[in-house]
């Protein structure tokens, strides 16, 4: 089960390091869950390694985080590969006793590294040299996940006739989301004219289909079902899965249409609700090509019917058959990153903690991760 | 594993039109093309286009194989339009 969530101040910059906001959000989290820091006997964090592989990443050494806390951890993980969703190891760890209560946190500064740059850094300004899969892709010029994952939109567009005035509202409807959402990075509205008057970066992806680099820090605790009587208010973990069924590259997967489809069906598999006894989703939202991708694989709609779905936006707000992204998402609440700001929300959500943009009996939430070739996807609900 | 000769012609699978300059030397706009080789299905090698406006690629288009200089002697996969 979730037994916590915790953030720290999340903006376009924070005047905090990233030491400081990773504490913030884990001394967030632990409250949330009704638990003190000496409860804590497991850490991770994602992704781990101890070096950033994009200016801004920001988690920090864990043993230094393990140090500044002084307790005891009986398992630790600092992931790079294979996360699929934050929760999922901590899950396994707490299900095999490994520990009792496990936090795992992601913290960025992305936005002062952005500003530091004079603009969202690329791949290739760290290092002379491309490694591994980026190999193949920095010295054509596919410098950012942008140029990366655009190729995936226009394949959309083009095989099913979709448009970007009807993708659009997807970042339109979420900006509506964030204007309910303190802690969101712009809340200020946003018509489809600004949308379609956002300067294009790598075709057919322009500004508002990218998420915001920000500086934040989210902390999630996972505990043991046992230990359900001494907290305040856990969420169940109904059903989680992760798989990968093609090549996993970005330029090599084979279909660009349909993404994250193995996943959600195993996910499926695990339980016995279906799609449309979710009440929201927290979709993954790096671009808004990706959010496509999940509302298809999920079976909220049909294969090539996600722009039929999003247009005019009624459906994916508030008080629609699927309110998407409640918090604003990435596009307008802030690059938190690999769906731990859409694990937080859904937390909120299903234990009906939302204030103004609380989705009526929010007792099932969706939330996935990213898509491409790693992916997650998971059912909350009430414990 | 081992090294196997490919033909040089293929389909424009998808493509991009760059137009940040994510690197302070990087020209733009730039079209980039991912390529599905015509004769080995599951090859697919992605490169700039080159010999036309990016603006004119279109997904579907028959493209051949090359290179272009990269930095320091490298050579970088890229396309040209096959012409009829």
């Amino acid at each position: 089960m979730i037994s916590g969530v915790g953030q720290s101040t999340i903006g376009r910059q924070v005047d905090r390091s990233g030491f400081q906001l990773t504490l913030d959000a884990i001394h967030a989290a632990v409250a949330d869950a009704g638990l003190t820091i000496d409860d804590i006997d497991g850490l991770a964090m994602f992704p781990g390694g101890g070096t950033a592989n994009l200016p801004g990443y920001a988690n920090g050494n864990l043993y230094e985080v393990q140090d500044a806390l002084r307790i005891t951890t009986s398992w630790r993980l600092g992931q790079v590969e294979g996360m699929s969703l934050p929760f999922y190891a901590p899950a396994m760890a707490v299900a095999t006793g490994q520990a009792k209560h496990v936090v795992i946190w992601r913290t960025v500064k992305e936005g002062s590294a952005a500003r530091n740059a004079g603009g969202r850094p690329a791949y290739g300004s760290t290092k002379r040299y491309a490694e591994g899969p980026l190999a193949w892709l920095l010295p054509v010029g596919m410098l950012s996940p942008v140029v990366q994952i655009a190729p995936y939109a226009a394949r959309y567009l083009h095989e099913f006739g979709a448009t970007r005035e009807q993708l659009g509202w997807i970042p339109v409807t979420q900006r509506a989301h964030a204007a309910l959402n303190p802690d969101a990075v712009y809340r200020t509205p946003m018509t489809m004219d600004d949308y379609l008057g956002g300067r294009m970066i790598s075709t057919p992806i322009s500004l508002y289909d990218c998420d915001v680099p920000c500086d934040g820090a989210t902390a999630i605790v996972v505990s043991t079902a046992d230990a359900a009587p001494d907290l305040r208010a856990p969420v169940r973990i109904e059903a989680m899965a992760g798989v990968i069924d093609g090549r996993p590259s970005w330029e090599q997967w084979q279909d660009m249409t349909r993404v994250g489809h193995a996943t959600a069906n195993a996910m499926w598999a695990r339980t016995d609700l279906k799609p449309a006894d979710v009440r929201c989703a927290q979709l993954y939202d790096g671009f808004t090509i990706e959010v496509v991708w999940w509302l298809e694989a999920m079976g909220f709609c049909g294969v090539g019917e996600a722009a039929a779905f999003v247009d005019g936006g009624t459906r994916i707000s508030l008080g629609g058959e699927l309110p998407l992204n409640t918090w604003g998402g990435q596009l307008s609440g802030g690059r938190l990153h690999a769906s731990f700001g859409h694990t937080a929300e859904a937390v909120r959500q299903v234990r009906g903690e939302c204030g103004e943009r609380q989705v009526p009996g929010a007792d099932v939430v969706a939330i996935t991760n990213v898509g491409g070739y790693e992916a997650g996807a998971a059912l909350l609900t009430r414990y | 594993m081992e090294w196997v000769d490919v033909t040089g012609t293929g389909t424009v699978y998808s493509l991009t039109v760059n137009q940040q300059r994510w690197l302070p030397d990087l020209e733009v706009l730039f079209a980039v093309v991912l390529v599905d080789l015509d004769d080995h299905p599951g090859v697919r090698i992605v490169g700039r286009l080159r010999g036309i406006a990016p603006e004119d690629a279109t997904i579907g288009m028959k493209v051949r194989a090359g290179t272009e200089p990269g930095p320091d002697g490298t050579s970088i996969p890229s396309f040209e339009a096959v012409t009829r």
